[in-house]
């Protein structure tokens, strides 16, 4: 009995604190976030009234660099990264609502085309991480760490395998830092690169879910491209997220079998365990759109929700680069990073462009 | 309780995204709450 009141306790109190503390992050998500959709409309309508024809700058960006900006001046205060840290949650949140603007058919058909590319793509990202890490002399682990970092989904990714590999946690830290600036360059590049080779919405968002690193990134690239490229960007990005697995598996294995790392035991428990279970949301709301459940207003209802999640997610992406801190861990991993990407992005983008030719999108 | 509390810390984040989305989902259904945007 006494055993039951000490764990129920303080689960009872600090579940409310816990909470509390997340709101004032929260609310400055949604404040940078609202900031971006006003600053798209302020621009859209000030063009409009003087008859300029200005560029349509999509709130993406504006939350984006909103937040870099406060990141990287005065810094985000304490009282607000709990909450910050919420962007994740409301990535996958997004992710999983977003699905009611998917029939499962369109998922199967694009999901199955999204497949073959990202297995080439994994193959490809693992063996140049690979290879660019021996010619750099990296550690072994920290090239393991950058492999997956850039094959799969980012950060998340990295996190999953270091537990696996049993890495160091500054080998943690470079991969992530490498991977996170990438991933800021990769927000303006790709966008740009998409426009000035006239790619459509459809292959441009298989594009940024192949080759943008993480989820909230891919999403972001997909958004500010144009609002068909992001459904397409997250949906391609879910399905190389889907892989992290099978590829952190796979390495556990590598380290396990030189003594480096523990023996994995229960492979099928372990793929659970690394499965990210919000495609899994994001397919159940999919198969509720496929047969009707929703009518027309409940779909654009559930869309704006997705909508406004993702709004919440990119200003934690602007607030959570912070190029002082990237710029403490090295320029090493970052060169390697960066040198992998580049190859990454020019193959990824033959594969895009090839295969918009034979399945027309 | 105990396993209450125990099955709650064991969600992970993902789970949460799942369960948050998935009441949103029952908001708009059952009561119709209309989103703009």
């Amino acid at each position: 009995m006494s055993e039951a009141i000490a764990i129920q306790r303080p689960a009872a109190v600090a579940l409310p604190w816990r909470l509390l503390r997340l709101l004032p992050g929260v609310a400055l998500l949604f404040s940078i976030g609202y900031a971006g959709k006003l600053g798209e409309a302020l621009l859209r309508d000030y063009g409009k009234a003087h008859h300029l024809a200005l560029p349509n700058i999509e709130y993406v960006l504006w939350a984006i660099v909103f937040g870099m900006v406060i990141a990287n001046t005065v810094g985000v205060p304490q009282i607000f990264r709990p909450g910050v840290a919420t962007y994740d949650f409301w990535l996958k949140a997004g992710i999983v609502l977003l699905g009611a603007r998917f029939l499962l058919g369109d998922v199967l058909k694009l999901g199955s085309v999204s497949l073959t590319l990202v297995a080439i793509e994994l193959a490809v990202a693992i063996a140049i991480m690979t290879l660019l890490g021996r010619w750099f002399r990296l550690k072994p682990k920290l090239t393991s760490l950058l492999a997956v970092g850039s094959s799969i989904c980012g950060v998340s990714a990295i996190i999953a395998a270091k537990g696996a590999i049993e890495a160091d946690d500054d080998d943690a830290t470079f991969a992530i830092a490498a991977i996170l600036a990438l991933g800021a360059f990769g927000l303006f590049a790709y966008p740009a690169l998409g426009h000035l080779l006239h790619m459509s919405d459809h292959a441009f968002g298989v594009w940024a879910g192949l080759a943008v690193d993480n989820t909230a990134e891919a999403a972001a690239a997909g958004a500010i491209y144009s609002d068909a490229a992001g459904k397409v960007a997250v949906l391609t990005k879910s399905t190389r997220n889907a892989m992290i697995g099978f590829v952190v598996l796979g390495y556990a294995i590598y380290w396990a079998s030189r003594g480096q790392a523990k023996e994995v035991e229960g492979k099928a428990a372990f793929l659970w365990q690394k499965f990210p279970k919000f495609v899994l949301g994001f397919l159940f709301v999919s198969l509720l759109a496929t047969f009707q459940v929703f009518d027309k207003t409940q779909v654009a209802s559930l869309a704006n929700l997705s909508r406004w999640a993702f709004l919440l997610t990119f200003a934690g992406v602007g607030l959570k680069t912070d190029f002082r801190e990237i710029k403490r861990q090295g320029v090493r991993p970052f060169v390697v990073g960066a040198l992998a990407e580049l190859t990454i992005t020019v193959v990824t983008l033959g594969l895009v462009l090839a295969a918009s030719a034979i399945f027309s999108f | 309780m105990i396993m209450e509390t125990t099955v709650l810390k064991r969600l992970t984040l993902d789970w949460w995204a799942v369960i948050a989305a998935l009441a949103a989902v029952v908001l708009v259904k059952s009561i119709h709450l209309t989103v703009g945007w």
